[in-house]
């Protein structure tokens, strides 16, 4: 079986955990600090969700050893809570400084009757930050939507591809 | 005993960390001063300067560069602690030439984790003889043979591969990024590569250097490496419901053959009265992914019996845990997601609690020290592990 | 591929910038926090958006002067401050490590004014919606 992965970090637990719920319809394992989701694509391939939350680790995590194996890596934040997008601001700069993987920043909004952009900014493509970094609006319990921000990082890395 | 000194004004940090190193058994002098650590250790023997940034008075940069200009301590491992968490600040440490750089608050298990790689390292290095500049070396739970073959491929390099597990040896021609021959023991070449792709413990060293030599392995690299990794995945897998591969196996009672395959018996016969498993592996004529598929049934049915030896390093936890998956494998998910939280450090005993071994825990700490040239040259290459037309695959079932 | 420079305009200070764009707010007090390097980066990287919204948003009416008619003109800019250098000097990022304090203020009215027709686009493109 072919296995790719895809991590997903938020502050809270919360946010992945919800992400994982609405790509793969269930959440496989869960325990304090990870939560494990799997989509088959087909008998040959995989893909795996690891959600982690960053707000309770008092020590330092291995982002390092994680960056080998990742595809690449959603980051997500509420777009009304300043502490969250503080949060994982360090997170974003250390992926982006030590590896190549894609990373989607994610601005999960609890009404998506009412963004605060218009679709078409950030609909199809995101909004590209950099050459390995996109950013996003999106309503993360809302399966269409999560399964958008998971397309917009595989066509990062199918565009790296020759 | 190795020596190690230590300079911080920080006394918070100077008690616990001495008393760790001193438990993990090495011999620690602190300072608080880096003046007076200069003057005290200008002429004795140290094998490891571990020393605070942000000191007053002689910060640890002039520090770092005083004791390099001392002939003794040219080549002394350093390392920089510090709270500084900016990134520009951690590389003008880096450039120095420091060998890591850890940032406050650290865990003290890490630490002496990370210290204890550094020395292995150090010792890896004056091991194998190797001319550094000629190529580089690293832990194949770092960078397996697979990855190794693939980042030679993509610069069409050639090289000799020297893999080292256990005790055994192995090593693997390249020449223009192509795989051409392997030899380990006294394997046919195609065998000999098959065996080495499921090493994932152990060392490596490449030497860049032309290869000249005839081709005997006539399988082009892409083909090699997708039968590589499913033979790791496979290996994994079969491994999951074993003792570690160093635990010695012994025949047992039982008489009733009856229930034996024919290559089961044979495995059997081979057997000297003890034998590590791998051993075994080894001793069997058939494959090796099949060998260790006859171990596993061979104990399952309670013809062979692990024994304790080797087992020092297993807490009883783990023996417990081994009777009970003794019929089952580890589901791969829920071995991935013990990992992944062993990344995660925890403060409290609770979680500490072994959801995986104290063998993976140390490949898993091992994982922390890699080969500071490895890590330079291949610092940027994040794999991309799948193909295109799997990430095609995923889009469109994602749609 | 590259990774991205560690100096610099890093991921987070692009994220902190759309963050105050999109809530309708100034991007000239983030310019206080960077250095020389990074604050060259943040008005390419300003404009850069700012263009590309336009198009998005106007579709082949965009014109690059609708974004440039509101800032001083560079020859304006120099004679306030009375500044002899050449023209060139203004343009780009060559004053910027010459003058920073010169350059910055200039950075900050150009970025300001560019967050602000970024800010109307989202405007013109949500009225199109509601009609």
């Amino acid at each position: 079986m072919r296995i790719g992965e895809v991590a997903i970090i938020s502050h809270k637990a919360s946010e992945p955990e919800d992400f994982i719920k609405s790509v793969c319809g269930s959440i496989e394992i869960k325990n304090k600090t990870v939560s494990f989701g799997c989509l088959e694509i087909d008998e040959q391939l995989a893909l795996h969700l690891y959600g982690m939350n960053i707000e309770n680790q008092n020590r330092s995590f291995f982002w390092d050893i994680v960056s080998r194996k990742m595809l690449g890596y959603i980051l997500i934040f509420d777009w009304d809570d300043q502490k969250m997008l503080d949060a994982i601001k360090p997170i974003a700069d250390n992926f982006s400084q030590s590896c190549e993987a894609p990373i989607v920043i994610v601005a999960n909004i609890k009404d998506q009757t009412n963004p605060p952009v218009p679709d078409e900014f950030y609909k199809p493509e995101g909004i590209l930050l950099s050459t390995n970094s996109i950013f996003t609006f999106g309503q993360i319990d809302d399966p269409e939507c999560a399964r958008r921000i998971l397309i917009l990082l595989v066509n990062m890395l199918i565009v790296k591809m020759p | 005993m190795k020596k190690i000194v230590f300079v911080d004004n920080d006394t918070s940090y100077i008690v616990p960390l001495k008393t760790e190193f001193e438990r993990a058994g090495f011999e620690v002098n602190c300072w608080d001063d880096a003046q007076k650590a200069l003057d005290a250790i200008s002429n004795q023997q140290v094998d490891l300067l571990i020393c605070e940034v942000e000191l007053p008075q002689m910060d640890g940069h002039k520090f770092f560069k005083k004791i390099r200009s001392i002939d003794a301590f040219k080549t002394t491992p350093f390392i920089f602690l510090s709270s500084q968490k900016r990134v520009d600040d951690r590389i003008k440490s880096m450039e120095l030439g420091v060998d890591d750089y850890i940032i406050k608050p650290f865990s003290i298990e890490e630490i002496v984790a990370r210290i204890k790689a550094l020395f292995k390292e150090i010792t890896l290095q004056n091991d194998t003889n190797h001319q550094p500049d000629k190529g580089f070396s690293g832990n194949l739970t770092e960078m397996n043979l697979v990855d190794l073959i693939q980042t030679l491929e993509l610069g069409k390099k050639s090289a000799l591969l020297k893999l080292k597990h256990d005790s055994a040896s192995g090593l693997v021609y390249i020449k223009n990024g192509e795989v051409i021959d392997a030899s380990l023991e006294s394997l046919p070449p195609e065998q000999a590569l098959m065996r080495m792709f499921t090493w994932t413990i152990g060392n490596f060293y490449v030497e860049m250097t032309p290869i000249d030599r005839e081709r005997n392995i006539n399988m082009a690299n892409k083909e090699l490496i997708t039968v590589g990794l499913r033979r790791i995945n496979q290996w994994e897998q079969i491994k999951d419901g074993l003792p570690p591969l160093n635990t010695v196996v012994i025949k047992t009672d039982l008489n009733n053959s009856a229930n034996l395959s024919d290559d089961e018996k044979q495995l059997i016969v081979t057997m000297d009265e003890k034998n590590l498993i791998y051993e075994l592996v080894q001793k069997c004529q058939c494959d090796d992914l099949k060998a260790l598929e006859l171990i596993k049934g061979l104990l399952n049915k309670g013809y062979l019996k692990a024994t304790d030896e080797n087992f020092s390093s297993y807490t009883d936890n783990y023996l417990a845990h081994l009777k009970e998956v003794a019929s089952r494998s580890r589901t791969t998910s829920e071995r991935a997601v013990s990992i992944m939280s062993s990344y995660f450090k925890s403060s409290s005993d609770e979680e500490s609690s072994t959801d995986i071994s104290n063998d993976e825990k140390k490949v898993l700490l091992d994982r922390r020290r890699y080969s500071r040239r490895l890590h330079d040259r291949l610092r940027d290459n994040n794999h991309i592990h799948l193909t295109k037309a799997e990430l095609l695959l995923i889009r469109e079932r994602l749609s | 591929m590259a990774v991205e420079s560690l100096i610099g305009f890093r991921l987070s200070e692009r994220l902190e910038v759309f963050f105050q764009i999109f809530r309708g707010n100034k991007v000239s007090p983030i310019i206080d926090k960077l250095d020389n390097h990074a604050v060259s980066a943040l008005q390419n990287f300003i404009w850069e958006k700012t263009v590309e919204f336009g198009i998005i948003c106007r579709g082949k009416k965009f014109d690059r002067k609708e974004i440039t008619r509101k800032m001083t003109p560079t020859a304006n800019y120099q004679r306030q401050q009375g500044c002899n250098e050449r023209a060139y000097y203004c343009k780009g990022t060559y004053c910027i490590q010459i003058n920073p304090n010169c350059a910055r203020k200039k950075i900050k009215e150009h970025v300001d004014i560019m967050a602000e027709t970024m800010q109307e686009y989202f405007r013109i493109a949500k009225q199109r919606e509601i009609v």
